[in-house]
C-alpha cells in the first residue's frame, strides 16, 4: 500500500519526485587511540529538486532554510567541536552546488567524538533522537566498539508522510579504519576489507530505522 | 334517521381525525445533517460483478481483527437493487454515520449479522425492532424489511476556549452521570413511555457488555504491571524490545510467560474500576443515542423526508447523489468555533456559507462526476456567476493540441472578480463592524484601479503541459577503493523536466514590454535575463533545477511564458483536440489531463522491481481527466470525466479490477522470494 501512496504522490504533484540523501560516517583510528572523524552528507543525487526547494520560502509546511542559515549552522557546529576537549583540526567545507557538507576533525581518543557530539545534542544544533555516545574504545584490551542507539521508530512514525519519503531511498555508510589488523567482530553486516585494516556497513536508512540492520560491532585487534 | 346519520357522520370524523393525528410520519432528516447522500442501488447492482468483488471481499476480511466467515457478499440479505440513504450529522458532541437500506430476506440478514458481530453478544429485542452493536460504536437495527446502521462517536463537550461566554452547548442537555445525552437537534421529539422490560433487556445488555470489558481490561493491566515490574527490577525494557538481532545468549530478554503468571493476581482493581467505567459510560452513550436514533427511524412509516433544497440538483438517473452543506461543516466545526472568537468572524463565516451537490455515474467507459456549488446567499451567487461569464479567446485555444500531456484554460470575468471579493466579504446582516467593513470596502475599491488591473489580465488564460522531457543531470557520490577510502565520482542520472507554456491576454501589452524589458536591463537581474529577437530569456547558469530556460514575449494581446519557444509555433488539431479547443473558448474553465502520458514521462523515477510492476500496472490501465465548468441555473456546474483504459466490463468495476492487481502486487512483495 505504501508504494501506491507513493505513486499517487507522484502522479499529481508533478514534481514531488522523491529526493533522497547518503550520509558517510568515517573513523580513522591509530594504535593509541588517537585518529580522525569525518562526517559528510551528500544530497548531491537530489540536487535538481533541492535547486528547485531553495528557491521556495517553504515545503511541507516547514520553511527551507537559506543557504547563509546552514552556513552559520554548520560553522555554529565546528565551533562547538573546537572547543571540546582532545579535539584538534576541525575542518568544515560546505559545496552549494553539489549539496555536500562535510566535517572533519582530529580526536585525542575517540571517546572524545561522542562528548563533541553531546555538545552539539545540548546547544540544539542535533536534535534529541541523534544518539551521541557511539563509540567507545579499550587500548588495553584492544577492542574498539561501536554502541548499540536505540531505535529511531517511534520518531519516524510520528513524522508526517511528506517527511517520511524524504528517507525512502537514504543510505548510510559506516567505514572504520585502523592501523592495527582486525582479529574478529561481533557484526558480520561489517565487511573486512582485504587488508583486514578497515570494516565497512553499508545500510538503507529505513533498515537502520526498523533495525532490520544494527549498527553496533565490537572489534577485536590483533 | 337523521340522527343516525349525523351520529355515523360524527363518527366517521373522529375516525378519520384520529387517522391524522396518530398516522405514522416520515422520519425528517436531522437538521445537523451535513452530508447526505442516495445510492441507486437498482442502477449500480446491476453494474457490479460479485463473482468478481467476492473474492476480494473475502481476502479483504481475512485482515480483519475477527475473520469473518461470509463467503458469498451478494447474498447478505440487503436488497442491493433498491435506494440507499445516508447521512451524517455532527454537534458538538455527537458525530454520527447513519446508512438506511432495504432487506428483502429477514433471516438471511440475521445471519449476516451473526457472522459479523462479536462472539456471544446477544441480539436485543424491541418492540419494532431488533438491534445488536457489531462494535463499539457501530450499531445495526432491523425489522422485517427495513435497516439502519450507525455508528456513533461521542466526544465529552468540552468547555468552548474559543468563545468567552462559552460554557453553553448541546451538553447542557446531558442529563445525568450516566449521560442520557439528548441531543440538542431532536430535544422536541415526544417522549416515550418508560417501558421496565425493555430497560431490564437493556440492563442485562449492559452487565454482559461490562463482563467483557472486565475480561480485555485486565489482560491489558496485567500485561503493563509486569512492564512495571520488570522496570523495578531491571531498571530498563528488556532488550528483546530493541535488539532484535542479538536475541542468542543476551541474558536479558523478558522473562517467559509462565515466569509472569506469579504476579498476575496482583491486579489494580481502582484502576481497573475507572478504566472500565470510562469505558462503558461512553458505550451507554452511544448506545443510547444510537436506540434513539432507531426509535425514531421505526416509529415512524419508515421514509426518510429529505428537505426540498437538499434535492435541488439531484438527478435520478446518477447512480450516487450527495449533498454537503460547506457552511455547516466550516462554521459549526471547529474551525468556526476557532474563529468566532476573531472580529471579522462574520464576514468569513458568510464566504463560506455555501453547499454542494455531487451526482457520480459509473458509465460504461468513463466515470462522470457533476459538481454543482451554489452560495446560500442568492445575491453572493448571482456575482460568483457572473465571475464565469468571461470574453472568449480563441487565441490561447491555438496552443492546445494533440501530444500534450494536459492543459487548464479560464476565460472569466476579471473586473467581477473584484464584486465577487466585495460580495463575499460583506456581512449580510447588521454585524457590529458592518460600517467599518463598508468603509474599508469603498477605501479599496478607490485604492484599487479595477479596470487598470482588468486590462493588464482580463480574465483569458491557459497553462499547457506539452511533455515531460529527459534531461540529464550530473552529482557527485563516493566509492570506495580496497581499504575502504572513499572517492568522490561523477555519475549521471536522467531526470523529468516539464515543457509547458503559460499564456494569458492582455488589453495593455506595453505594461507588460516594460515589466520584460526592466528584467534585460536592470543592473542585477540583467545577469540572468536577456532579449533575443521578439523573446526575453531566462537562463539559470547553473543548470541543474527543473526549469534552466524560460521564454517570455508579448503578442497579439497574449502573454506567453513557455520552456521552449517551439511551443508557440501553431500545430495542428486533429479532430478530438479541435473539439478541446472549441470547449476551451465555450466554457469559462475547462481541462484535460493525460495521467497515462504523464507516467510515461516519469518512467525514470521508477527504479526498484516492485516500482516498475506498479508503473506497469497503471500505464496500462490509468486513463485521462476531462473536466469543464459553467454556469447553470442559479450554481456553478463542474463535470469532471474519467475514462477507463482497460477492458472492465464497466467504470465502476473498472476501480474493483484496479485495487484487486494493486492488492495482488502489494502481497506478492510481502512474500518471501525464493532464489
Amino acid at each position: 500500500m505504501k508504494k501506491i501512496l507513493k505513486l499517487l504522490a507522484l502522479i499529481f504533484p508533478l514534481l514531488a519526485l522523491t529526493s533522497c540523501f547518503d550520509i558517510l560516517d568515517k573513523v580513522n583510528v591509530k594504535a593509541d587511540g588517537t585518529g580522525e572523524y569525518t562526517i559528510i552528507l551528500n544530497a548531491s543525487k537530489s540536487k535538481t529538486r533541492l535547486a528547485s526547494i531553495s528557491k521556495m520560502e517553504t515545503i511541507n509546511g516547514k520553511k527551507v532554510p537559506k543557504k547563509a542559515e546552514i552556513e552559520n549552522k554548520i560553522n555554529e557546529a565546528a565551533k562547538i567541536f573546537k572547543g571540546t576537549p582532545g579535539i584538534t583540526n576541525v575542518k568544515t567545507s560546505m559545496d552549494f552546488d553539489n549539496y555536500i557538507i562535510k566535517l572533519s576533525c582530529s580526536f585525542r581518543k575517540i571517546e572524545n567524538i561522542n562528548a563533541g557530539l553531546e555538545q552539539l545534542k545540548a546547544k540544539n544544533i542535533l536534535g534529541k533522537m541523534i544518539p551521541t555516545q557511539i563509540y567507545s574504545q579499550n587500548l588495553e584490551k584492544k577492542s574498539l566498539t561501536r554502541n548499540k542507539v536505540n531505535t529511531f521508530k517511534s520518531d519516524y512514525d510520528k513524522m508526517g508522510k511528506a517527511d517520511k519519503e524524504i528517507f525512502n531511498n537514504a543510505k548510510y555508510t559506516s567505514v572504520m579504519q585502523f592501523e592495527s589488523s582486525v582479529k574478529s567482530q561481533t557484526n558480520s553486516a561489517y565487511v573486512l576489507s582485504p587488508n583486514k585494516k578497515a570494516v565497512k556497513l553499508e545500510a538503507d536508512i529505513l533498515d537502520l530505522i526498523f533495525q532490520k540492520k544494527q549498527l553496533q560491532n565490537t572489534i577485536l585487534f590483533q | 334517521m337523521k340522527s343516525i346519520l349525523l351520529k355515523t357522520q360524527t363518527i366517521t370524523f373522529i375516525l378519520f381525525g384520529f387517522m391524522f393525528v396518530f398516522a405514522q410520519q416520515s422520519m425528517k432528516l436531522p437538521n445537523d445533517a451535513v452530508f447526505y447522500m442516495e445510492i441507486n442501488g437498482k442502477q449500480l447492482n446491476q453494474k457490479i460483478n460479485w463473482q468478481k468483488l467476492n473474492p476480494l471481499l473475502h481476502e479483504l476480511s481475512k485482515k480483519s481483527k475477527e475473520k469473518s466467515s461470509w463467503n458469498d457478499y451478494s447474498k447478505t440479505g440487503i436488497k442491493y437493487d433498491a435506494t440507499q440513504y445516508h447521512y451524517a450529522t455532527t454537534n458538538d458532541s455527537i458525530k454520527a454515520y447513519n446508512t438506511h437500506f432495504i432487506i428483502d430476506n429477514k433471516e438471511k440478514f440475521q445471519e449476516f449479522i451473526n457472522s459479523i458481530k462479536k462472539k456471544g453478544l446477544e441480539i436485543s429485542k424491541k418492540n419494532k425492532y431488533s438491534y445488536v452493536d457489531i462494535d463499539d460504536d457501530v450499531f445495526v437495527a432491523w425489522n422485517n424489511d427495513r435497516a439502519v446502521l450507525s455508528l456513533v462517536s461521542y466526544t465529552k463537550p468540552y468547555k468552548d476556549i474559543w468563545s468567552a461566554d462559552a460554557t453553553i452547548d448541546s451538553a447542557v442537555a446531558v442529563a445525568d452521570s450516566a449521560a442520557v445525552v439528548v441531543d440538542s437537534a431532536y430535544a422536541i421529539e415526544p417522549e416515550l413511555p418508560f417501558d421496565y422490560k425493555e430497560e431490564i433487556i437493556s440492563l442485562k445488555d449492559e452487565i454482559k457488555y461490562l463482563k467483557e470489558n472486565i475480561k480485555e481490561n485486565n489482560k491489558e493491566i496485567t500485561r503493563i504491571q509486569k512492564d512495571i515490574k520488570y522496570l523495578e527490577k531491571n531498571h530498563k525494557y528488556p532488550k528483546e524490545n530493541v535488539d532484535t538481532q542479538h536475541p542468542d545468549g543476551e541474558a536479558e530478554v523478558y522473562p517467559k510467560e509462565e515466569d509472569w503468571n506469579e504476579g498476575e493476581a496482583v491486579v489494580d482493581t481502582a484502576y481497573q474500576k475507572e478504566l472500565d467505567s470510562m469505558r462503558i459510560e461512553e458505550f451507554k452513550i452511544v448506545k443510547k443515542i444510537a436506540e434513539e436514533r432507531f426509535d425514531r427511524y421505526f416509529n415512524s412509516n419508515l421514509e426518510i423526508d429529505v428537505p426540498k433544497a437538499m434535492l435541488t440538483f439531484r438527478d435520478p438517473n446518477s447512480d450516487m447523489f450527495v449533498y454537503t452543506d460547506y457552511g455547516k461543516i466550516v462554521n459549526d466545526g471547529i474551525y468556526g468555533k476557532m474563529m468566532k472568537s476573531l472580529e471579522f468572524w462574520q464576514f468569513l463565516k458568510n464566504a463560506y456559507n455555501s453547499s454542494s451537490s455531487y451526482n457520480l455515474y459509473f458509465e460504461k467507459d468513463k466515470v462522470k462526476l457533476v459538481n454543482n456549488y451554489q452560495h446560500k446567499n442568492s445575491e453572493t451567487q448571482k456575482t460568483i456567476s457572473s465571475v464565469y461569464k468571461g470574453k472568449k479567446n480563441k487565441k490561447l485555444a491555438a496552443l492546445i493540441n494533440d501530444k500534450s500531456i494536459g492543459y487548464y484554460v479560464m476565460n472569466v470575468n476579471g473586473a467581477k472578480t473584484f464584486d465577487m471579493m466585495y460580495s463575499l466579504l460583506q456581512d449580510s446582516g447588521e454585524g457590529e463592524y458592518k460600517k467599518e467593513m463598508e468603509l474599508m470596502m469603498e477605501t479599496m475599491k478607490i485604492v484599487l484601479d479595477e479596470e487598470a488591473i482588468t486590462k493588464i489580465a482580463p480574465g483569458n488564460g491557459i497553462f499547457v503541459l506539452n511533455e515531460l522531457k529527459s534531461k540529464q543531470v550530473e552529482y557527485t557520490d563516493y566509492e570506495y577503493d580496497d581499504d575502504y577510502n572513499e572517492k568522490e565520482v561523477k555519475k549521471t542520472k536522467d531526470v523529468a523536466v516539464p515543457n509547458f507554456t503559460f499564456a494569458f491576454a492582455t488589453e495593455n501589452e506595453g505594461y507588460w514590454n516594460r515589466v520584460f524589458n526592466v528584467l534585460t536591463t536592470n543592473k542585477h537581474l540583467s545577469k540572468k535575463f536577456s532579449k533575443t529577437g521578439n523573446f526575453y530569456s531566462f537562463k539559470d547558469e547553473k543548470g541543474d533545477g527543473y526549469l534552466d530556460q524560460l521564454y517570455f514575449t508579448v503578442k497579439d494581446g497574449i502573454v506567453y511564458l513557455t520552456s521552449s519557444t517551439d511551443n508557440l509555433t501553431p500545430q495542428n488539431q486533429s479532430g478530438i483536440s479541435k473539439q478541446w479547443a472549441k470547449d476551451s473558448s465555450k466554457y469559462p474553465l475547462s481541462g484535460r489531463f493525460d495521467i497515462q502520458r504523464l507516467l510515461i514521462g516519469l518512467e525514470k523515477e521508477f527504479k526498484t522491481p516492485s516500482e516498475r510492476k506498479t508503473l506497469d500496472l497503471f500505464r496500462k490501465n490509468v486513463g485521462e481527466v476531462y473536466y469543464k465548468t459553467e454556469v447553470k441555473g442559479e450554481s456553478v456546474e463542474t463535470e469532471m470525466d474519467y475514462n477507463i483504459k482497460n477492458s472492465s466490463e464497466n467504470s465502476l468495476m473498472y476501480f474493483f479490477d484496479l485495487f484487486d492487481e494493486l492488492y495482488k502486487i502489494n502481497e506478492s512483495e510481502k512474500k518471501p522470494q525464493i532464489l
